[in-house]
């Protein structure tokens, strides 16, 4: 494997995450750079802690077995992989296998990052040894139940894709044993399979939710519907930090159909949000606003200053990310041996497929969310803020995503913080922005 | 005098068998070579006319879709169409790319995409530009297009062709801003044909 | 306000709406048929691509207005289709998608291309699916997958 990372960088708590991922955009990047095969290898030994089975499998009587994913799938795959990884190990049949997305909840946040999140290519870093130890703990309480009701020892017992067999050829299909294995006390340990025995990993395998988006039927968040439901659209400066000095809402007003028009408040500076029936009023009325920005709070900054400062930081010496070798090594290097290159990056727009949407319905003291989120625990955080409750208060649904790119990947959760701000005026209704 | 009698009703004669020939030329698409077409003021108001032709030919409305490349153009500025489009096999794009693909038979005035009655480009015999979008001359667009359709032809076109009546009611931008129109109304652009084709659609000599 | 008898998917429709409502959005929000998708709304990425009578049409830019008694085709539908479903097979068969959201409008531009030409090549390919925006990159896979539904179709193939 890699350079082992020196110690004092592994206990990446949840608060000196948050404080790297708030300085800017580019303090998360650092973040996300960490030698992440490493960590993970060194945070699951000695971290001993045991994810409820419970939350992340359960074992329908009709045989289908639903796994959560402790993360958003936004195309990455993750939603079949994790799977993949439980399923082997607790010898799971395939063709049963459902995977679903994880609501924002304690047990599904990152193992190593301690916040709800996909990110930094670490799905599979941090949650292999998870999910084998989900899948082999489910396993054991399988056989355990199946050993308990056959009064025989749990090592008389094997098991086959869904089946446990035990001696004197007995077997117990696993959705039979779900019931009485529920009530077995989740085992400390439990083996692991030799990799030689991986009928799933390593495997070709196709994506679990194909079918779905081949023919129209697979809901992402743009796609929700609920009874009731308004759509919002919000009309945002031109410029980062600007606020609305006048707006003649007249004609937006007289679009058929709108419910409302209103300033919400901004990370940095103001907008102006509309609440419609549905979407193309909302566009409609929201393209018709006529609205004067106020530009005195911007800030001034312009491409070629930006260039100056990056390369002003470029030449500043900053945090070891990583270190290879010995770097005293390239000052005894004659300069004609050095090659030294400046790389320019134009701006690159993330410009995933989905419109960013959330929808959210407040019901004064409890909130229930749905997005395609990256970050479930700091979105939730954020809306509770806006709404004046408690996070544990927000239930909080992951909706498949249409690519993400970086573009959901924003410590500030911009966007629910104005779908709350918007939804805030509205209790008992939900509403989509859009 | 009977000299100058004769004469005149030979000189009657070859203007009259000219004039035929002219006529029998045309109805076949051909252009009469220059020298044999009597310099008269018909002549005269017919490239006058047909200059005012030339000026709604080339404008944007008309000559986006007069490309000598495989797509069209698009906005007062003449830009490659967005998107990928290309001209495809009969001038209406490809399968799952076709012009009709946006285009509809009406302008939608509500997303901004122009529209009329087969929405597609015209063939690469009647192309305005060269291969670098460079408008072609007064002289090469008359050649072009006499080559391309007879006089009564051409006015039919003008007059009927439900792409060219779109150009005069191009309907709007998203934004609510109009689409610029051509230099002539309609009428005025039917009327200049009309003048330049019973002027014998006389061309201008290449500079 | 007003009334439109839409024929989508074989089935008759009826629907009471603003006319300048784009075609999309009386699928998704009138008739609660989100299979069709919104990417941009200007027709610069495809995701909102149907058929209409038979032509691959972009349904976020034609108000409902200009639809006329033309029959409608959306993603829900085109599995009826044998093209459609050989295309959808082909899809999951060689594992095309990843976020897959701008799968609904590939698997209607390729339904379209195989319709018009059955045997493409990479050209026709190109040109067809052009227009076709993925940001996952799946064009790669989208191209071997038309062309394993090609041969599905025309060779009765086992690929």
């Amino acid at each position: 494997m890699t350079a082992a990372v020196d110690s004092p960088t592994l206990a990446l708590s949840r608060r000196s995450f948050l404080r790297v991922s708030a300085t800017a955009a580019g303090g998360l990047i650092v973040s996300l750079y960490f030698d992440f095969p490493s960590l993970a290898q060194e945070a699951g030994q000695g971290k001993a802690k045991v994810y409820p089975p419970d939350a992340f499998v359960h074992i329908r009587p009709d045989g289908k077995i639903v796994i959560q994913v402790n993360r958003l799938e936004f195309g990455q795959g993750v939603q079949t992989s994790l799977p993949m990884i439980l399923a082997d190990e607790m010898d799971a049949d395939w063709s049963q296998v459902v995977a679903e997305l994880a609501p924002a909840a304690d047990e599904y946040k990152d193992p190593v990052f301690g916040i709800q999140m996909v990110g930094g290519s670490g799905s599979i870093a941090h949650s292999f040894q998870q999910y084998r130890e989900l899948g082999a703990r489910t396993r054991a309480m399988l056989i355990a139940a199946a050993a308990q009701q056959w009064k025989v020892s749990p090592e008389q017992c094997r098991t086959e894709p869904s089946v446990v067999h035990g001696p004197g050829g007995r077997s117990a299909k696993y959705s039979e044993l779900a019931d009485a294995a529920a009530h077995i006390p989740v085992p400390e340990t439990a083996p692991l399979k030799n990799p030689a025995d991986f009928r799933l990993i390593g495997k070709k395998t196709r994506r679990l939710d194909s079918r779905p988006k081949c023919d129209g039927s697979l809901k992402f968040g743009l796609d929700l519907d609920l009874p009731g439901m308004k759509v919002a659209m919000v009309a945002h400066p031109p410029v980062f930090g600007a606020s609305p000095k006048s707006v003649d809402d007249k004609a937006a007003r007289s679009v058929p159909g709108v419910v409302d028009v209103f300033e919400i408040p901004m990370v940095k500076g103001r907008a102006v949000a509309v609440v419609a029936d549905k979407f193309w009023t909302a566009k409609q009325a929201r393209d018709r606003l006529q609205i004067d920005w106020d530009f005195s709070a911007v800030e001034r900054e312009d491409s070629s200053q930006l260039w100056e400062k990056y390369k002003t930081l470029a030449a500043t010496p900053g945090n070891v990310a990583v270190t290879r070798g010995d770097e005293k090594v390239l000052d005894s290097m004659a300069s004609d041996s050095r090659i030294i290159a400046e790389y320019e990056f134009p701006y690159l727009a993330h410009t995933p497929m989905e419109p960013l949407n959330t929808t959210i319905r407040f019901d004064g003291d409890r909130a229930e969310v749905w997005a395609g989120s990256q970050f479930q625990t700091i979105d939730q955080a954020a809306i509770a803020e806006v709404l004046g409750i408690k996070p544990n208060q927000v239930t909080f649904h992951t909706e498949m995503a249409g690519g993400g790119f970086g573009r959901r990947a924003v410590p500030d959760s911009h966007v629910q913080r104005e779908a709350a701000a918007i939804a805030k005026r509205f209790a008992g209704t939900p509403v989509k922005l859009i | 005098m009977f000299q100058t009698h004769r004469a005149t009703r030979l000189l009657i004669a070859l203007i009259a068998c000219a004039g035929w020939s002219a006529t029998a030329a045309r109805a076949w698409g051909q252009t009469v070579p220059q020298a044999v077409t009597p310099i008269s003021a018909n002549r005269e108001a017919g490239l006058a006319a047909w200059q005012r032709v030339y000026s709604v030919l080339t404008n944007p409305r008309c000559i986006n879709c007069h490309t000598a490349t495989q797509h069209p153009e698009q906005g007062d500025d003449r830009l490659p169409h967005l998107f990928n489009v290309v001209r495809g096999p009969e001038d209406k794009g490809v399968p799952g790319l076709n012009c009709a693909t946006c285009h509809q038979g009406a302008n939608a005035e509500s997303t901004g995409v122009p529209g009329a009655h087969n929405w597609h480009l015209a063939p690469l015999s009647m192309k305005w530009q060269d291969l670098n979008d460079q408008i072609l001359s007064s002289a090469e667009v008359c050649q072009s297009l006499t080559h391309s359709l007879s006089g009564p032809g051409i006015l039919k076109h003008h007059e009927e062709e439900p792409l060219v009546l779109w150009a005069f009611q191009p309907g709007h931008h998203r934004d609510g801003t109009a689409r610029s129109l051509p230099p002539l109304t309609h009428d005025e652009f039917v009327a200049a044909t009309r003048t330049w084709v019973e002027a014998g659609t006389p061309c201008p000599q290449n500079p | 306000m007003q009334t439109y008898n839409l024929t989508v998917n074989g089935e008759r429709k009826k629907v009471t709406t603003d006319p300048s409502t784009p075609l999309l959005w009386v699928l998704r929000d009138e008739l609660k048929m989100t299979g069709t998708k919104y990417g941009c709304g200007i027709a610069s990425c495809g995701a909102c691509t149907i058929h209409l009578a038979g032509v691959a049409t972009r349904s976020c830019v034609v108000p409902v207005s200009l639809v006329g008694d033309r029959p409608i085709v959306t993603i829900e539908g085109i599995g009826q289709d044998p093209v459609g479903r050989a295309v959808q097979e082909a899809w999951v068969s060689e594992d095309v998608v990843q976020c897959g959201y701008c799968q609904s409008g590939q698997i209607m531009g390729a339904v379209a291309l195989l319709k018009g030409v059955p045997k493409p090549t990479d050209r026709n390919i190109e040109q067809s699916m052009g227009g076709n925006i993925c940001r996952c990159g799946t064009y790669v896979r989208i191209r071997a997958a038309i062309k394993a539904a090609s041969q599905q179709l025309h060779e009765g193939g086992t690929r």
